[in-house]
């Protein structure tokens, strides 16, 4: 019973974890620790001063979610980053 | 000669370029597409250093070991903390005199520091609640920590620089700090210079000194002989009053270089010739010196960090992308590298 985590590819790379990565978790917050257990650090990235960092968005199925939105059991987590740039 | 390494931060990641006299070799980069603008390589403990900056994934403070294969990072600690502004940027980082102790300067402005060679990092928070802080605002790269210079013999004491916030010191290791602005103005605010909301743009120690230093700030080029508590304007003589960059001799206090550009709104250097100004009296007078640079069509930028001196030589790097050396101390320039993403930051180590 575990939920499926899929992360942008840069961070997989930075943090050496699989796609998907698969940890556990009731909620998008939780989720995000077990990630940070697997890739000491990768929290930071993602969530800064309490809340999602300003171009990350989370996906739980196909909701948009934020740090306190529940995670079914075998659910699907998405990491998506806004895309910009020069 | 032995080969030199003048680690170049940009845009978009961190290149070692290696030197021998005037043939060098562009490695890298590291940290691809991630923004660097600052780095320092500490003798003492064969560390490099970077201030990195995913515009996605947030600001690290990087380290390599000497010798090491990679790079590690870390942000723990680098925060402001839950219900804190969200820390978007890292724009400074600089060894201390004692072995493990790194700080860091971000955006929004702050103060960091490591004593574990940058495992984990604190806030000095009395710098961001200091009452002057209501006078802070951000200049165009936001309210950035960009400056930290820490005194050549006491440990205790510290310069920081800020824009727009001016230059700050603290003598009991950043439990306690106070403005160091007095001469300089910040027109946009007060027609009367305020004790902060300066716009420092680069301030350094001046060499084999602890007491005399020089500022680019937006509004001038400035020295101090009192360790930044006084400033007088030491502009006469340059194109512009404008600019970011100055780099000081490592053993010659009256030896700096300033690299002005065309202010306010344009940002680039005069005339299109990159020139590269030179005192050796400590301000009072300067030579201009262009010998290798392009005579013309160069519209380019120089930032803060992008111009540095040692003994072997003095470095710039440009918004265009390449940079130039020199081993005469100015007077004449080479090239040590071309197209690289704009360039941010220079180091040497």
């Amino acid at each position: 019973m575990s939920v499926s985590v899929r992360l942008p590819r840069e961070l997989r790379q930075v943090y050496e974890l699989p796609d998907p990565v698969e940890v556990e978790g009731g909620t998008v917050a939780e989720v995000i620790a077990a990630l940070d257990d697997l890739g000491p650090g990768v929290a930071h990235r993602l969530v800064d001063a309490g809340r999602l960092r300003r171009h990350i968005v989370v996906f739980v199925g196909v909701g948009h979610a934020d740090l306190d939105t529940e995670v079914p059991v075998d659910g699907d987590v998405t990491v998506v980053t806004a895309v910009a740039g020069g | 000669m032995t080969a030199m390494r003048l680690f170049t931060g940009t845009r978009k990641g961190l290149f070692t370029l290696v030197g021998e006299g005037d043939r060098w070799e562009v490695e890298g980069p590291a940290f691809a597409g991630w923004e660097v603008n600052s780095v320092d390589h500490d003798p003492h403990t064969a560390t490099t250093y970077a201030a990195v900056t995913s515009a996605t994934y947030g600001p690290v403070i990087a380290r390599r070991r000497d010798g090491g294969a990679s790079w590690e990072h870390s942000s723990e600690g680098f925060t402001y903390g839950d219900g804190g502004p969200e820390l978007v940027g890292a724009w400074a980082v600089k060894a201390g005199r004692d072995p493990g102790l790194v700080y860091a300067g971000a955006r929004p402005a702050g103060l960091f520091r490591s004593t574990d060679g940058g495992d984990t990092w604190a806030e000095l928070a009395a710098l961001r609640s200091h009452p002057t802080s209501e006078l802070w605002s951000p200049g165009a790269a936001g309210l950035i920590l960009h400056t930290i210079v820490p005194h050549p013999s006491d440990p205790q004491q510290l310069w920081v620089g800020i824009s727009a916030a001016g230059v700050y010191h603290t003598a009991d290791g950043g439990q306690s700090w106070e403005p160091r602005n007095a001469g300089i103005g910040a027109p946009w605010e007060t027609p009367e210079p305020p004790p902060a909301g300066q716009c420092c743009h680069k301030v350094r120690l001046a060499g084999g000194s602890a007491t005399r230093m020089f500022q680019q700030n937006h509004v001038g080029q400035y020295r101090s002989d009192d360790a930044g508590a006084t400033w007088d304007p030491i502009d006469t003589g340059l194109p512009s009053s404008f600019g970011f960059p100055v780099a000081v001799h490592p053993t010659d206090h009256d030896t700096a270089w300033f690299l002005p550009l065309v202010g306010d709104s344009r940002r680039f250097v005069p005339d299109g010739q990159p020139a590269v100004y030179r005192t050796r009296d400590g301000g009072a007078t300067y030579t201009r010196h262009v010998d290798g640079l392009p005579a013309s069509h160069a519209h380019l930028v120089v930032l803060r960090d992008a111009m540095i001196a040692d003994a072997d030589g003095v470095y710039f790097g440009t918004s265009t992308g390449q940079v130039f050396a020199s081993h005469d101390e100015g007077d004449s320039w080479s090239h040590a590298a071309d197209f690289l993403p704009p360039v941010h930051a220079l180091a040497v180590g």
